[in-house]
């Protein structure tokens, strides 16, 4: 078999893999594509890519009708072949949809898995349309709690907020289109650490110290600028990227990774006059992961991607377990970044109010899809 | 159990009546008791002041010592005399004790307590001394007597001859009456005067021989010219440059004329070069005799020659 | 000697999401006036629910101390404002049947039919807090007095709040850890409603008081409650959603609503421009009106189809088969917006566009004039209520050896 990929992209569930086979054709060779689901429908999408059927006896290749508990029992069923598409793999990015059966059930058990042999994992999980219901609802919010513990890293968009990037009379498609320019960002800058030639290169190990701690608070943002003073515009886009400002996110980071790729035109003072601006608004005041690299494609665009967590590099596993019984400081944040609280922003701890269907501490406008003017 | 149960205040029988956890509760109800405890303890207090006054009137059995302090001067054998003499002796009772002590002038005060076996506690506060006098019986040596600040006069029984030489003596007084009764013009003023130089300015009242009351007589204090005239001793000062004998404080300004004492370089005036006279006093004011009140003008003049 | 009488204590506290406000007064002359007011930011309530008990205590504590330091006495009682989706209000009813010879209604039967109403159960896992009455029916008939009128069947009807159980004990806990008695709960709703609606107006009006975390409502119905009902939104959620869609935080988003919100959102607003801190210094930032209101309205319009919804539903339950309107023949006094969140501009409109009924903030009447806002409806109305529906009961000076026992009784 050959070298496992430096990056595994793996789509779970059937909202994961048609991100995921959207993606697939654009990304550079280093990035690895695999699909898991209980529904062999989905690996239709990509034909040739790896694939792992899970729950054959439980679903029998049906997928699991929404029920969370059969999608975790399905991928339990199937633990060592999950394990062993990841064994040897240094960052895994998982892109699961949350509130039906197989993304939520199976999410955590996945990236448990996936941790397990020894990878960062990177989960980009997006949470229902507000109108898909109560239920959908109630179970990605609970899937979120168990996934944020499992996973090194967790990016969470909620699919209302889609709604708001796109034209009100849009079609769905593009909506969608802008949730995969995230993600597919995000692989990018993840991928451009570990390919050599960058204008500014960056430590793999460093990118995945910054990851190391499951349960911390994830920032992702994305940005593109084009034209005159681009790398200034991508920058300030990435500030405003409403995956950085949704009701659960966390804003002021301690550790920054930031990835400025553009084509022949960028250079590395414009580069780091990006990193600058997006300092100031999402901190990094520990440590700032720097990488430009130049790709001919993108002619005058540039895109800035920063990725970004809060917990300081964690003592070693034993160390860190003795250091809760004894009140170790950093520990209590463990705890808390995993609370509702971090999820549901000022609303956690309280119970979820639903009034037809919807979860109404979300904000309205978003809930009823009213795009708002740019700000001035 | 039935519905009613289900009421709440059924369920929650509400006991309040705990002490309270924190700090905010300890206040509140420190706060609430506070009038109730500040009128028992005055209750209580009272019961104790009546129950140990009313101890003191009954006379118990003769008793052979007592114990004694004294914030002066006068010995223990004084008091024993006073014990001692008349018909009871040690038994008479405590209010007549205190009566014959304080009968003495340099008694202020006297408090006399009998303990439960019998014994005598005996704390006495005395006069202060603040200067003496000297007078001339009809026959006898002189009597000296101490005086107090305000106007009594004393044997100073009990002080050594040391401490009654460093008084200072108040002199050229007119006085009415004797012994106890003997009334100071002027002491009214000279003893406030004495008492605080006594207690704030010491070291210049150490130095103070005597007090002339010679311009002091009816001491209206804001009479032009009314002064105190005080002499300072000569021994202690330096002989490389010429004593300052004497110090003259208005009657009616003398507090601040005290005050601004410390600030007057005496040593320094006194060695400048143009100091040629023999001797020099100090005089604090100008005492107009047509202007009141003085003007505090501090100037060394040449002592006039006696 | 017979034993002194002392005007009552009143102490009422409301503890709101935003604000825990604490007022005590003293009956003179039939008349409360104030001796001590505090007011503190609560800590520890979110949505009207409680998530951290033991701040929420301390807070609480601090308003109690506060308010025995301004008034100059301490307090043994107090009234509690009970508010929020936890506290469920239904309609029970209590029958009797009037014995045929007589066929009078005596004052007996009526208690024996109360007794009766109090005796049903409330659901599983919950304790009855307050009962609220109304209208009592003879044979169906809505009747001011029964006592003396002919007819076969008497009904007395209350509306009955209950909660669940364990909430109850930590509410009642929490205040009797600080050594005071909890005297009776009083519906905030209802309380928001005596200080800022007149007897007339009960005749038929809806008064919805919206806090930082909820929305009480409470319908009267010649004079008597119909119903009430709360919805878990409030003033937090506006600022909550004008901060993610500005990408601003809680505190600014606070501030522009206050300064710049409105419940309606009108064309020309989108070409006003504002900037945060006004003075354009460094750090200042520009937003567009038209997105403050935007957002505000739509959120402020959502809550009140909640609220009608709402309505609606309990009058369903109410009168089933019936279709009720809510119209100026029903509530004649219309609607009564009081509650910090009604100090948003233009509210009044905005909900007479939803209800379709005339609308006006209520301000609740005090001696005081700081307290005339709308914000402070709830507490001023606690103690309105207090005095009209449970008074306390009059004091006896107690004798010497009583109060050493009580200082004593540690």
């Amino acid at each position: 078999m050959e070298r496992p990929p430096s990056i595994l992209l793996v789509g779970l569930g059937g909202a994961g893999c048609s991100i995921v086979a959207r993606l697939a054709a654009r990304l550079p060779p280093e990035i690895g594509v695999a699909l898991i689901d209980t529904d062999t429908r989905s690996f239709q999408q990509l034909p040739g890519a790896t694939v792992v059927q899970i729950g054959r006896a439980q679903t029998r290749g049906m997928g699991t009708g929404g029920e969370a508990a059969l999608g975790s029992a399905s991928a339990e069923a199937d633990e060592a072949a999950l394990r062993r598409i990841f064994t040897g793999v240094p960052i895994v990015v998982m892109v699961a949809g949350l509130g039906g059966g197989t993304g939520s059930g199976a999410a955590a058990v996945v990236a448990g898995y996936a941790a397990e042999v020894g990878a960062t994992v990177l989960t980009f999980a997006t949470m229902p349309f507000s109108h898909e219901g109560e239920r959908r609802q109630r179970q990605a919010n609970e899937a979120t709690g168990v996934l944020g513990l499992k996973c090194h890293g967790l990016v969470v968009v909620h699919n209302d907020l889609l709604l708001q990037q796109v034209a009100t009379d849009a079609p769905l498609s593009e909506s969608f289109a802008a949730a995969d320019a995230w993600v597919g960002g995000a692989l990018r800058a993840l991928a451009g650490a570990f390919i050599p030639g960058a204008l500014v290169a960056a430590d793999p190990a460093a990118l995945r110290s910054i990851l190391a701690n499951p349960g911390s608070p994830t920032l992702f943002a994305f940005g593109v600028g084009t034209g005159e003073g681009a790398a200034m515009k991508a920058a300030r886009a990435a500030s405003e990227c409403p995956l950085a400002h949704g009701p659960s996110s966390v804003t002021k980071v301690a550790s920054l990774f930031v990835h400025v790729t553009g084509g022949p035109t960028l250079t590395t003072t414009a580069a780091f006059e990006a990193v600058a601006a997006v300092r100031t608004r999402f901190g990094g005041e520990t440590s700032t992961i720097v990488c430009a690299r130049v790709n001919p494609d993108l002619g005058d665009r540039i895109e800035v991607s920063v990725l970004g967590a809060s917990l300081p590099a964690p003592k070693s596993p034993a160390k860190a377990k003795k250091g809760a019984k004894a009140g170790d400081p950093s520990q209590p944040m463990f705890e808390f970044a995993t609370e509702e609280a971090m999820r549901r922003g000022l609303f956690g701890g309280t119970p979820m109010t639903f009034i037809d269907g919807q979860d109404i501490d979300v904000p309205t406008y978003i809930r009823k899809a009213v795009r708002l003017p740019a700000s001035p | 159990m039935g519905p009613a149960d289900r009421d709440w205040r059924s369920l929650v029988p509400q006991e309040v009546n705990r002490v309270p956890e924190d700090d905010i509760g300890r206040k509140r109800a420190v706060r609430s008791r506070l009038p109730l405890v500040l009128s028992i303890l005055f209750f209580v207090a009272l019961g104790v002041v009546i129950y140990l006054s009313v101890d003191e009137s009954v006379p118990v059995a003769a008793g052979r010592s007592f114990r004694y302090k004294t914030d002066g001067f006068l010995p223990a054998a004084f008091v024993q005399k006073v014990i001692s003499a008349g018909v009871e002796g040690p038994a008479k009772n405590v209010r007549a004790i205190k009566a014959d002590l304080e009968a003495d002038n340099q008694v202020l005060a006297a408090d006399v307590r009998r303990r439960a076996d019998g014994t005598l506690e005996i704390v006495l506060r005395e006069r202060v001394a603040v200067a003496k006098i000297a007078s001339a019986p009809p026959t006898g040596p002189m009597v000296v007597r101490l005086v107090s600040p305000d106007g009594q006069t004393f044997a100073g029984t009990g002080y050594s001859e040391q401490t009654i030489r460093s008084l200072p003596e108040i002199q050229d007084f007119r006085s009415t009456g004797s012994g106890d009764q003997l009334a100071i013009e002027g002491i009214e003023v000279v003893g406030p005067f004495l008492l605080a130089a006594r207690t704030s300015y010491e070291r210049f009242y150490l130095q103070w021989a005597s007090v002339s009351l010679r311009d002091c007589f009816g001491a209206q204090e804001d009479a032009p010219g009314s002064n105190l005239n005080v002499k300072v001793r000569i021994a202690a000062q330096p002989t490389d440059r010429p004593p300052l004998v004497g110090i003259i404080f208005s009657t009616a300004n003398w507090r601040k004329e005290l005050a601004l004492l410390p600030r007057i370089k005496i040593e320094e005036y006194l060695r400048m070069p143009n100091a040629t006279a023999q001797a020099y006093v100090l005089k604090l004011s100008i005492q107009n005799r047509t202007i009141s009140p003085p003007v505090p003008e501090p100037r060394l003049v040449p002592a006039p020659l006696r | 000697m017979t034993p002194k009488l002392l005007p009552s204590l009143i102490a009422v506290i409301d503890i709101g999401t935003h604000k825990t406000v604490s007022l005590v007064g003293q009956m003179i002359n039939g008349k409360a006036r104030m001796l001590g007011f505090s007011e503190r930011r609560t800590d520890g309530v979110v949505k009207g629910t409680v998530i951290d008990l033991e701040r929420l205590h301390r807070c609480v504590h601090e308003v109690v101390n506060d308010v025995e330091r301004s008034s100059g006495r301490s307090i043994e009682q107090v009234y509690l404002s009970l508010s929020g989706p936890a506290a469920e209000g239904e309609r029970i009813k209590g029958i009797h049947a009037i014995p045929a010879h007589d066929g009078k209604v005596t004052a007996k039967d009526v208690t024996d039919a109360i007794a009766s109403a109090k005796r049903l159960e409330p659901p599983a896992g919950r304790a009855t807090l307050l009962y609220m009455r109304q209208p009592t029916t003879i044979d169906g008939r809505a009747v001011a007095n029964p006592v003396g009128m002919a007819g076969k069947r008497l009904e007395v009807h209350f509306w009955r709040v209950t909660m669940e159980e364990g909430n109850m004990r930590m509410r009642v806990g929490m205040v009797n850890g600080m050594s005071i008695k909890v005297r009776d709960f009083i519906l905030a709703s209802h309380a928001a409603a005596c200080a800022t609606a007149s007897d007339s107006d009960k005749q038929g009006v809806l008064v919805v008081d919206m806090g930082a975390g909820t929305t009480d409502w409470i319908l009267y119905y010649k004079e008597h409650i119909l119903c009430a009902g709360s919805i878990p939104v409030g003033g937090e959620h506006m600022t909550n959603d004008l901060s993610v869609a500005l990408r601003i935080s809680r505190e600014t988003a606070e501030d522009l609503k206050i300064r710049f919100g409105s419940a309606l959102h009108r064309e020309a607003d989108a070409n006003q421009t504002i900037w945060k801190d006004g003075d354009r210094g460094l750090g200042d930032q520009q937003f567009n009106r038209g997105t403050i209101t935007q957002v505000l309205s739509l959120r402020y319009q959502e809550t009140f189809e909640y609220v009608k919804k709402d309505i609606m539903q309990h009058l369903e339950q109410l009168f089933p088969g019936h279709a009720v309107k809510l119209d100026q023949y029903f509530l004649p006094a219309g609607i009564i917006l009081t509650g910090g969140s009604a100090n948003l501009a233009d509210a009044a409109e905005a909900v007479h566009a939803i209800m379709q009924l005339p609308t006006r903030i209520g301000v609740p009447t005090f001696e005081n004039d700081s307290l005339r806002k709308p914000e402070y409806a709830g507490v001023v109305g606690l103690m309105t209520a207090a005095i009209t529906d449970s008074p306390p009961p009059v004091r006896r000076q107690r004798g010497f050896l009583a109060s050493l026992k009580d200082l004593f009784r540690f």
